[in-house]
């Protein structure tokens, strides 16, 4: 049994930034997921949608529960992360001037996810970065 | 135990006000009657105070019980300060209390400010980001919806717990009075006061309790005595006052309900760092903004600056107060009221079905089907409360 919910991240939407990880969260809690492992999971996700908000020209994420697994996919639409390595770099941050100006920006943004999450996926092009999550149940 | 909140059923005509306006989504209206779900209730009062036909019924003591006791102290709240004009208006509302039968009436600004020092050393122990227990919604909602941050509340009974405490001991010294012949009455600014103490009785320091706004109807503002107050403790009728009478940079003020849940949120997942208290009110501008303070809470702050500015520095509170009393008694976990199902894979497929039913809804938020959302509504199909012929918007119905 396995359901999902899908949310729509706009570029810049600064305002609605952090709504989804709010509604994410709020049906974690309803299924009653360990509130620690719901911690983790919406650092991820808040972190995820604010990359979307700040890097890429908009995209989705993907909240999968089943049984198992947890798992959250973040696809944009572009333009890519030229060199994947550095991004990983904690403090290396490529964030223009209008979202440090909101407090965000400070290149923790991956390293945080990799941190939280039991599987961290990346792949980017220019067509667009995937970043897949996974956690699981016990 | 009998309902302390009920409504009027002739007064309700089904509104959706009062729905709307819940935070936690603990009201459904069913045949055309507003219904509280007690399990998601965190007292903060909204409904109460968003009912335009006054159908909402707050079950309160009666002033014949005070017969039963020797000695009777009314405790004023803090926001009392909101109403009053100036200096001679608190002396005129001890004149009421009287008349209504109380031996001795104190206030509570001398409780805020010993708190102040007690909490500023209480925070130095760590970094953690702190949170609050002035407001006793706010701890709910901890409870029920952030059980993770249940470390994150200060170990402090609310400053009425204590004043009840520190007053039924001075008073029993005093007048050589047994404690137990000393009636403590609390003057409730809000409904979670009156609700936290009402509910627990046995364990609270206070007897009873009446409310703000069905004493101040009557006031006469005759001036008879003075009435010790401390400037600083006065602050804490208003949103800020912590950060004001401290000058700590690292406190974070937020009123209003929805607010603080969102705050909440931040804190929860690390969004907020470098804060060590959260100064969190249910209601707007703090405590002046309580349920039964009938006074617009922005001019009620305007009041307090008022008052405040008529009183000088660093008058002195003068009784002792123990750690025993402001201690509180570990909070418990309410985990659990907003799930959907105590099985997990029952929980799943719950929340599948609560989808496909979603798919089939107009998703506008009408509430004309009396569910607070489309979202709600479903759920509310699948917990067998409603049926699907309820939404009047369908698509494909009537």
């Amino acid at each position: 049994m396995t359901v999902s919910f899908e949310f729509a991240v706009y570029h810049e939407d600064y305002h609605n930034a952090g709504v989804a990880s709010s509604e994410i969260k709020k049906y974690l809690t309803q299924i009653g997921l360990d509130p620690q492992l719901i911690r983790r999971i919406v650092i991820c996700s808040y972190e995820a949608e604010m990359n979307v908000v700040i890097h890429s020209y908009g995209g989705k994420m993907v909240l999968l529960i089943d049984d198992n697994e947890i798992r959250l996919e973040i696809a944009d639409k572009g333009p890519g992360i030229p060199n994947i390595e550095l991004a990983m770099q904690e403090g290396y941050s490529t964030a223009p001037l209008s979202a440090r100006e909101r407090g965000f920006g400070a290149g923790m943004g991956l390293p945080n996810m990799k941190k939280n999450a039991d599987v961290f996926e990346i792949a980017s092009s220019p067509q667009g970065t995937v970043v897949k999550l996974a956690w699981v149940i016990i | 135990m009998k309902n302390l909140v009920d409504i009027h059923n002739e007064r309700c005509i089904g509104c959706t006000r009062c729905m709307r306006s819940c935070p936690m989504e603990a009201i459904r209206i069913v045949d055309n009657k507003a219904q509280l779900f007690k399990e998601r209730c965190i007292y903060c009062g909204n409904c109460i105070i968003e009912c335009h036909k006054n159908a909402y019924k707050v079950y309160s003591d009666s002033f014949a019980n005070l017969s039963k006791y020797k000695l009777n102290v009314a405790i004023l709240p803090i926001a009392i300060y909101g109403l009053l004009n100036n200096k001679d208006d608190l002396g005129g509302i001890c004149a009421t209390l009287k008349d209504y039968g109380f031996d001795e009436v104190i206030e509570l600004s001398g409780i805020y400010a010993f708190m102040v020092d007690r909490i500023l050393d209480y925070i130095k122990n760590d970094d953690k980001t702190y949170i609050l227990t002035h407001c006793p919604s706010v701890t709910r909602l901890v409870t029920k919806k952030y059980p993770q941050l249940l470390p994150n509340l200060l170990p402090f009974n609310p400053p009425f717990e204590i004043a009840g405490k520190v007053y039924r001991r001075f008073f029993s010294e005093k007048y050589q009075i047994p404690e137990n012949e000393i009636g403590i009455s609390y003057i409730s600014e809000c409904l979670s006061n009156f609700i936290v103490i009402k509910e627990d009785i046995d364990n609270s320091s206070i007897d009873q309790v009446f409310l703000l706004s069905d004493l101040v109807r009557n006031i006469s503002y005759k001036k008879i005595e003075e009435v010790k107050a401390v400037k600083k403790g006065i602050f804490f009728a208003k949103i800020g006052a912590f950060k004001y009478v401290s000058n700590n940079r690292d406190i974070l003020a937020v009123d209003g309900i929805r607010n603080v849940d969102t705050v909440l949120e931040h804190i929860d997942i690390r969004k907020i760092k470098n804060v060590r208290l959260v100064e969190a009110y249910s209601c707007t501008g703090g405590c002046v903004g309580g349920t039964f303070m009938r006074e617009n809470p922005f001019v009620a702050k305007w009041r307090v600056n008022e008052f405040i500015n008529e009183l000088y520095d660093g008058e002195d509170f003068g009784i002792a107060i123990q750690p025993d009393d402001y201690y509180a008694n570990e909070v418990t976990s309410e985990e659990g009221v907003l799930t959907l199902s105590n099985d997990f894979r029952e929980a799943i497929k719950k929340m599948k079905r609560i989808n496909e039913i979603l798919t089939n809804l107009p998703n506008i938020d009408c509430c004309a089907c009396g569910s607070p959302s489309c979202r709600a509504f479903a759920e509310d199909v699948v917990k067998g409360l409603k049926t699907i012929e309820d939404c009047r918007m369908r698509k494909g119905g009537n």
